[in-house]
C-alpha cells in the first residue's frame, strides 16, 4: 500500500518550548487514524505543519504527488458579511481564479488570429482539462448536493454565516471539505458542537469516506467507530497504536505498566551499583569499583514513565446568594430575518436548581443564552434575572477571550490578583510557566476550554451559564470539571450533547421544542426514558382510537342495511369485550394475521433503513449526476421509516401481547 | 439485484464468461445476440492502467470512425458572417451567434454536438455552466473551437466519436449498430482500438489495456483478449 502521506523528523519549537520533536508518521492510502494526547500537547499544531500552514523548525512532511488536503478546523471563522452559500463557495477560490483565467483567454482568442490564435487554443484546451478535472463546470450544483445532503433547505443559503449555530457551523465545515473530495482528510474535534444524530451521521460517512482520515477527538466512541490506528502524542514525542481508541487505550495502559517495571528494575540497579562504588571505592576493589561508575555513566537512563496532570478548579466558590427566583423567561420570542426561532417561551429557574436546555442543532438554544445575558434583545416578551444575581458564561466559541492578550494578561488584567495569586490559578489549571506568554489565539481549542473555565471560577458568579463546556476538553479535564460543578452552591443552566456530562450534573431538563419548553424534573437519561414512555403511550391511544374506528366501520359495513343499529351494537359490545371478554375466533384470526403483517413490515422497514443510511453515507451518492433529486428522496424516506418504524413495533408489541391474553 | 429477462438469459448462456475472445469472434457473437426490437447499439469499453487523476494520465480526444456510427448527430455552430455561412453550406442543423445562446440560456438542448469558431468563445464562454456538465462545451483539444467549420462538420457528420477516461479509468465509446455489417464493426473497432492505444499517455505505467469487452444495447458483455485488440 502506498503512503498518502509521509513526515519524518518533524520538530517544533513555539519559542523555546519543543511541543513535538522527530515525529516519524505515516498514513496510507485510506488508512483512518486517530490523534489523541492530552490537552496543549500539540495535536493542532502537529496537523498544522503536516498540512504545511505552520513552519517546522526541522524535518519534512511529504504528501503524495497530486493529493490535497481536507481540513475541519476546531472553529470556521469566516467574514461577517459571508452568506452560508459563499462560506462554501470559497473552497473553490482556485477554480475560480481558473474560470477567470479560461474567461480571459476565451476573451483573447476572440481577437486573435494565425500562430498567436494556435498557442492561445492549446493553452485554453490544457486549462479546460485541469478545469473539468477540477469539477469546475459542477462546483455550484455540487455545492448545493453536500449542503442538502447536510440537512440545510435551500432558503437558508442566503442567510448570514455568524447567524449559525455552533453545530450548523461545523456541518458548514464538513461541507467545506465533502465537496472537494479530497484523498486526504485532517478533521480537528469534527465532533463539537454537534447533535447526536449529526454525529451518528458523520460516523456512517467517514467510515465509508474512500480517502485516508487523521481525526483528533476526546470522543472515544466515535473514534472506536471510525478508527483503526491511533497516534498517541505525548511530551513531543508521537507513537502508533494498531486499533481503535479502545484497543489503544489498553496497549497504552500495559506499556505504561511495563515501562514502570523496566523503570524501577533500573533504578535498583543503579542504587545497588551506587552503593558498591561507595563502599569499595578507596578499597582493594577500587578498580572493579571505576569499572562500575564507568558502567554506570554509560548506563541509558529510563525516563519515568509520565504521570498525567490533572487539572485542579479547587473549591466551588459564589459570591453572596441569590433570592428564590433566579431567571424568569415571560412569553419570549425571537427571530432571525426569515425565520422564526422560537415563539412565547415560558419558564421559571430557581435557587440551586441544575437545569440542562436541550435542542437539536439550530433550536436556538444558544440564542436563549445570549438574551439571559442581555448580548441580544427579545423580539417580544421578556427574559427577568432574580435579585443578586450574578451570571457567569462559559462561551462555546470562547469569545470572552481577548485573542491578543497573552495568557498571563488574561487573567492578571481582568481580576482583582496579584502576580502570585495569578501564577497560581493559571499552574491549577494545567498552565506551565513557559505558557504564561503565549498568546490566547495560538492556544489549542482545548488550552482556551481550560482558560474560560479559570476565568468562570475567578467571576465567582451564583449563576452559572454554560454553553457546550466539555467541547475540546480531554477525558481528564471533563471529570474534574464534573466534580467542581457538581459541589457547585450556586445555579446552574447549561446546554450540552455530551450525554454522561449531562447525567452525572443536570436535575432538570428544559427541552428546546416547536412548542415550547418541556420541563422534566430529572436526569438526561431519565428524561429520555419518560420522553419514550410518553411517546409510546400516545401511540397506543392512536392505535387504540384508530382500532375502535376500524372495527366500527367494519361493523357497520356487515350489517344488514335494514337494521343500521346491530351494526353500533356490535361496535360496541366489542369494545367492551376488548377489555373483559377472551376475543373470538375471527379477532384472534384478524391479530394473528396482522401480527405477520407487521412483522413483515418491520423486517422490510429495517432493511430499507439500514440500504438508506448507507446510500446516504457512501460519498458515491454525492457524486452521482442526480444527487440533488436523490439525496432529498433519500432523506425524505429515512424520515418517513423512522416515524412508522416505532409504530410498528409497538403495534407489533401489542398486538403480540393481545393474543397471548386472548 | 436487476431482474434481467428470458430473451437476455438465454444470450448469456451463449457466452463464455472465461473466455477472452479474438475480436472478430466478439462481434460476430455480439452480432447474433442483438436480436432485440430495435437496432441496437455497439458499445465498446477499455479498462486502462492509469490512473486518471493524475494529469499526466488522462485519455482524451476524437476520432472519425471508416463507417460512422449509425446515429445522426444534430451539430449546433456558434459562427457569425462568412463561417456561419459556411457551416450552413456544411451541413449545421443550427447556426447562429447570440440568438442561439439566449435560446440555450433559456433551457433549449436540441443537438449533440456544437462547434464554436475562436472569435465567438467570448459569448460561448458563458454557457460554461449549462453546456459543461452536459459534455457539450466546444473544446479545442478535440476538435469543436475551430476556423475550418466545414471539416469539423462533415468529421461529425461522418461519424467522428469523442473519447474520454473515466475517473475509474475506462473508456466508453459507441462503434456502430448491429445492422452494421461484420466487416464494417472490424473495420471501426481497429480504428477505436489504435487510435486508444496511440493516446497512452507518457505517465502511464506498466500494462496499459487491461481488458476490452464488446456489448450491444440490450445484450450482455463479451470480453476480448486485450493482446489481440492491435
Amino acid at each position: 500500500m502506498a503512503y498518502i502521506l509521509e513526515a519524518d523528523q518533524l520538530t517544533k519549537y513555539f519559542g523555546a518550548t519543543c511541543i513535538f520533536a522527530q515525529v516519524r508518521l505515516a498514513l496510507e492510502e485510506g488508512e483512518k487514524a486517530g490523534l489523541v494526547g492530552a490537552n496543549g500537547a500539540g495535536k493542532t499544531t502537529l496537523l498544522n505543519c503536516l498540512a504545511g500552514r505552520e513552519p517546522v523548525e526541522g524535518g519534512l512532511a511529504r504528501l503524495k504527488p497530486y493529493a490535497s488536503i481536507g481540513f475541519l478546523e476546531q472553529t470556521l471563522e469566516m467574514a461577517p458579511e459571508d452568506t452560508l452559500l459563499s462560506s462554501v463557495m470559497a473552497v473553490f477560490a482556485d477554480v475560480f481564479e481558473q474560470r477567470q483565467r479560461l474567461a480571459d483567454l476565451e476573451a483573447a482568442m476572440s481577437q486573435a488570429q494565425g500562430e498567436e490564435l494556435q498557442r492561445i487554443l492549446a493553452r485554453y484546451g490544457n486549462e479546460r482539462e485541469q478545469y473539468e478535472r477540477c469539477g469546475g463546470f459542477a462546483c455550484e450544483s455540487q455545492v448545493r448536493r453536500v449542503l442538502i445532503g447536510l440537512g440545510f433547505a435551500e432558503e437558508q443559503f442566503n442567510r448570514n454565516f455568524s447567524s449559525f449555530s455552533g453545530g450548523e457551523k461545523t456541518r458548514i465545515g464538513l461541507a467545506r471539505i465533502l465537496v472537494r473530495q479530497h484523498p486526504l482528510l485532517f478533521l480537528d474535534e469534527p465532533t463539537n458542537h454537534l447533535d447526536l444524530t449529526a454525529v451518528e451521521w458523520l460516523e456512517g460517512y467517514l467510515k465509508t469516506y474512500p480517502g485516508a482520515l487523521l481525526i483528533i477527538s476526546h470522543d472515544r466512541y466515535f473514534l472506536d467507530k471510525v478508527t483503526e490506528t491511533t497516534f498517541d502524542l505525548e511530551n513531543g514525542r508521537l507513537k502508533r497504536y494498531k486499533g481503535g481508541y479502545s484497543r489503544y487505550a489498553l496497549q497504552k495502559e500495559e506499556e505504561t505498566k511495563a515501562q514502570t517495571r523496566a523503570y524501577e528494575k533500573q533504578q535498583k540497579e543503579i542504587q545497588e551499583t551506587e552503593a558498591y562504588i561507595r563502599r569499595f571505592k578507596a578499597g582493594i576493589k577500587s578498580k572493579q569499583a571505576r569499572g562500575r561508575q564507568t558502567r554506570l555513566d554509560r548506563l541509558a537512563r529510563l525516563e519515568k514513565p509520565g504521570q498525567l496532570s490533572v487539572m485542579s478548579m479547587g473549591q466551588a466558590g459564589i459570591e453572596g446568594r441569590t433570592g428564590e427566583k433566579v431567571l424568569v423567561l415571560d412569553q419570549l420570542s425571537y427571530s432571525y430575518p426569515g425565520k422564526q426561532l422560537f415563539s412565547q417561551l415560558n419558564a421559571e429557574i430557581r435557587y440551586g436548581e441544575r437545569v440542562a436546555l436541550l435542542g437539536p442543532n439550530g433550536a436556538g438554544k444558544t440564542t436563549i443564552l445570549k438574551l439571559i445575558l442581555g448580548q441580544l434583545k427579545a423580539q417580544t416578551g421578556g427574559v427577568y434575572l432574580g435579585s443578586g444575581v450574578k451570571p457567569a458564561y462559559f462561551d462555546q466559541e470562547h469569545q470572552n477571550l481577548n485573542s491578543s492578550n497573552t495568557v498571563f494578561q488574561e487573567i492578571l488584567n481582568q481580576y482583582d490578583l496579584n502576580v502570585e495569586e495569578t501564577k497560581g490559578y493559571l499552574a491549577r489549571f494545567l498552565f506551565t510557566a513557559e505558557e504564561w506568554d503565549k498568546e490566547i489565539n495560538k492556544l489549542s481549542g482545548g488550552e482556551q476550554g481550560r482558560l474560560s473555565l479559570l476565568k468562570l471560577t475567578l467571576e465567582k458568579g451564583n449563576f452559572l451559564i454554560l454553553d457546550e463546556p466539555t467541547n475540546h476538553l480531554d477525558i481528564q479535564s471533563r471529570e474534574v470539571m464534573e466534580e467542581y460543578l457538581a459541589d457547585y452552591p450556586g445555579t446552574l443552566l447549561m446546554v450540552s450533547h455530551d450525554r454522561y456530562f449531562l447525567d452525572a450534573l443536570a436535575e432538570r431538563i428544559l427541552e428546546l421544542t416547536p412548542a415550547g419548553l418541556i420541563s422534566y424534573p430529572g436526569n438526561y437519561s431519565d428524561y429520555r426514558e419518560w420522553k419514550e414512555r410518553k411517546e409510546r403511550e400516545e401511540r397506543r391511544l392512536k392505535e387504540q382510537k384508530d382500532l375502535s374506528e376500524q372495527t366500527f366501520s367494519r361493523g357497520n359495513k356487515g350489517v344488514d342495511s335494514q337494521n343500521p343499529g346491530d351494526g353500533l351494537k356490535l361496535e360496541k359490545s366489542n369494545t367492551k369485550g376488548n377489555s373483559n371478554k377472551p376475543l373470538d375466533r375471527f379477532a384472534k384470526a384478524r391479530l394473528r394475521q396482522r401480527l405477520q403483517e407487521l412483522e413483515k413490515e418491520i423486517g422490510e422497514l429495517e432493511s430499507e433503513e439500514a440500504a438508506t443510511t448507507a446510500a446516504l453515507s457512501n460519498p458515491e451518492t454525492y457524486n452521482d449526476s442526480d444527487a440533488n433529486t436523490l439525496v432529498i428522496r433519500l432523506n425524505q424516506r429515512l424520515q418517513a421509516i423512522h416515524e412508522r418504524l416505532p409504530v410498528a413495533y409497538q403495534e407489533w408489541e401489542e398486538a403480540g401481547s393481545q393474543l397471548e391474553e386472548a | 439485484m436487476v431482474k434481467h429477462g428470458k430473451r437476455y438469459q438465454e444470450a448469456v448462456k451463449k457466452v463464455d464468461k472465461d473466455t477472452l475472445y479474438d475480436p472478430a469472434d466478439a462481434i460476430r457473437l455480439v452480432k447474433e445476440l442483438a436480436n432485440a426490437k430495435f437496432d441496437e447499439t455497439i458499445d465498446l469499453a477499455f479498462r486502462l492502467g492509469i490512473d486518471p487523476r493524475h494529469a499526466d494520465q488522462q485519455v482524451r480526444g476524437a476520432v472519425v470512425l471508416p463507417h460512422g456510427t449509425g446515429k445522426s448527430q444534430k451539430v449546433l455552430v456558434f459562427a457569425k458572417g462568412p463561417k456561419a455561412q459556411e457551416a450552413e453550406a456544411a451541413g449545421a442543423d443550427f447556426v447562429g451567434a447570440d440568438d442561439l445562446v439566449a435560446q440555450i440560456q433559456g433551457g433549449w438542448f436540441g443537438f449533440d454536438v456544437a462547434v464554436a469558431t475562436p472569435d465567438m468563445m467570448g459569448v460561448v464562454g458563458k454557457l460554461g455552466k449549462l453546456l459543461g456538465p452536459k459534455g457539450l462545451m466546444p473544446n479545442p483539444k478535440v476538435g469543436t473551437v475551430t476556423m475550418d467549420v466545414t471539416k469539423a462538420i462533415n468529421e461529425i457528420k461522418a461519424g467522428k466519436v469523442e473519447y474520454r477516461v473515466e475517473k475509474t479509468g475506462i473508456v466508453h465509446v459507441i462503434i456502430g449498430k448491429a445492422s452494421f455489417s461484420e466487416d464494417q464493426l472490424i473495420e471501426n473497432f481497429r480504428t477505436m482500438a489504435e487510435t486508444i492505444n496511440k493516446a497512452k499517455p507518457a505517465g502511464a505505467k506498466g500494462q496499459y489495456i487491461k481488458s476490452v469487452a464488446l456489448s450491444a444495447t440490450m445484450g450482455p458483455a463479451i470480453r476480448i483478449s486485450p493482446l489481440k485488440v492491435v
